[in-house]
């Protein structure tokens, strides 16, 4: 089957298995910054945008992607331009191994899009579901926040 | 789910419902595609989406609480209606249910209809006396949680049959409520719920619905203790015998979360607690 939807900003169709989960069919197609890590619903860095909420790649059947809005890790920034997350994320040592961080990214993104001042509370009720075995989330929660504050502009 | 050739998406509930029931294959629902992608059934050969149906909504309806079968947790969290009834009872119970994408995924309906020893919402359920409507191939139905809860909710409705809402009724809606979940990390499964809704007058218990879940097989409602608690004074004495009547009136089961003695002993404890934090 097909299902038509927009990744990133940009139209697409995809040509799907009508069982198939949603982050197969993305990593298939090129989209391979979204990680598989427990492939059942715990660990979170599956996450990606669904209409502007933080959703399982690893859960959702891809046909239920048909007709909506994706945003993955690739629609974050570049190289060149990151966007604010990821630059706080970087310079404040957030990052070890990485393999949690597009799915905590895209997290933070959906939080601070609904609420530019969040409170640390707010942070890590934003950043729950995705598990990071490194870092112990102390320097994620640092670095959305300060992300949120350079977004605002506030510094 | 090998064996899935069809997935379709229909826009009404009597499309939904003719397809579901047609014998040709064996169909399944999708609606928030947490717990259903992750069976391994070899006999489903077509996924059937209703959230395109019409049922995502939060309403109140004659001081009613309505909430329609695809609406997600993370709804149901950010709703007013849903935060100034009963205390805020069912906003309570779902926001701790799984994680904050789960929660943007997860159905209300979901949650019910696929039963798992763990499911959070079924024990907002039984304490405050929802009904549950359906709609299937015979037309409209209606349960009680008590009726719905009694076997798995899969062996209670008919082929075809398609949870439509959750009515939580208006005559429990100025009551407090309290609802307690004991996992072993935010993100594990429950060990033990306990939630409690009640009327106080003039220093008196009234009316009061006590129920447990992930503790045994299914969800239960403690007419026991909940009757102990009805028309007695707040009274810890009170309270801590409730709990020791729903002990004695509890199926619990081991699993990884919890051994059956220590489920047993959490009822008996947090029903106290939960019926102080109420009054």
């Amino acid at each position: 089957m097909k299902i038509e939807l927009s990744v990133n900003g940009e139209d697409q169709v995809f040509e799907i298995d009508p069982s198939e989960k949603l982050i197969t069919v993305l990593r298939r197609e090129g989209y391979k910054g979204t990680k598989i890590g427990c492939d059942e619903g715990h660990c979170g860095s599956c996450t990606v945008l669904l209409d502007g909420e933080p959703v399982l790649g690893c859960l959702l059947f891809a046909a239920c992607a048909d007709g909506h809005e994706l945003i993955t890790i690739e629609g974050l920034g570049t190289q060149e331009n990151p966007h604010p997350l990821q630059t706080e994320f970087v310079d404040k040592g957030a990052v070890q191994c990485g393999y949690c961080i597009p799915g905590m990214l895209l997290s933070a993104k959906s939080l601070i899009d609904k609420n530019p001042d969040p409170s640390e509370e707010e942070i890590r009720r934003g950043l729950d579901g995705n598990y990071c075995r490194c870092t112990g989330y102390v320097k994620q929660v640092e670095a959305t926040k300060s992300a949120a504050e350079k977004m605002r502009g506030d510094s | 789910m090998k064996n899935v050739k069809e997935f379709c998406y229909p826009e009404t509930i009597e499309d939904a419902v003719e397809i579901l029931a047609a014998g040709d294959v064996r169909s399944a629902i999708v609606a928030g595609s947490t717990d259903i992608s992750r069976t391994k059934s070899k006999a489903v050969e077509r996924l059937v989406d209703i959230k395109k149906v019409g049922l995502d909504y939060i309403k109140k309806v004659k001081g009613d609480l309505v909430i329609g079968a695809t609406t997600t947790m993370s709804k149901i969290v950010a709703s007013e209606e849903a935060a100034s009834y009963a205390s805020g009872l069912v906003v309570a119970v779902a926001s701790e249910i799984g994680s904050t994408p789960l929660r943007n995924m997860i159905t209300m309906g979901g949650n019910i209809t696929q039963l798992r020893v763990w499911s959070d919402m079924p024990v907002a359920l039984l304490a405050l006396d929802a009904r549950i409507n359906t709609r299937g191939p015979a037309g409209e139905n209606s349960y009680s949680a008590e009726e719905l809860f009694a076997k798995h909710p899969g062996q209670v409705l008919d082929n075809g049959e398609l949870v439509t809402e959750v009515v939580f009724p208006a005559e429990r809606s100025e009551f407090k409520s309290a609802y307690i979940k004991v996992n072993k990390t935010d993100d594990s499964f429950a060990t033990a719920t306990v939630a409690v809704n009640l009327e106080v007058v003039d220093g008196v218990c009234e009316d009061a619905r006590i129920s447990v879940g992930a503790v045994g097989p299914r969800p239960s409602f403690c007419a026991d203790a909940s009757e102990k608690v009805s028309g007695s004074n707040i009274d810890e004495d009170v309270f801590v015998e409730a709990g020791k009547i729903a002990r004695e009136s509890t199926v619990t089961t081991d699993n990884v979360w919890g051994a059956a003695d220590y489920k047993s002993t959490l009822v008996e404890r947090l029903i106290p607690r939960a019926l102080n934090d109420c009054v």
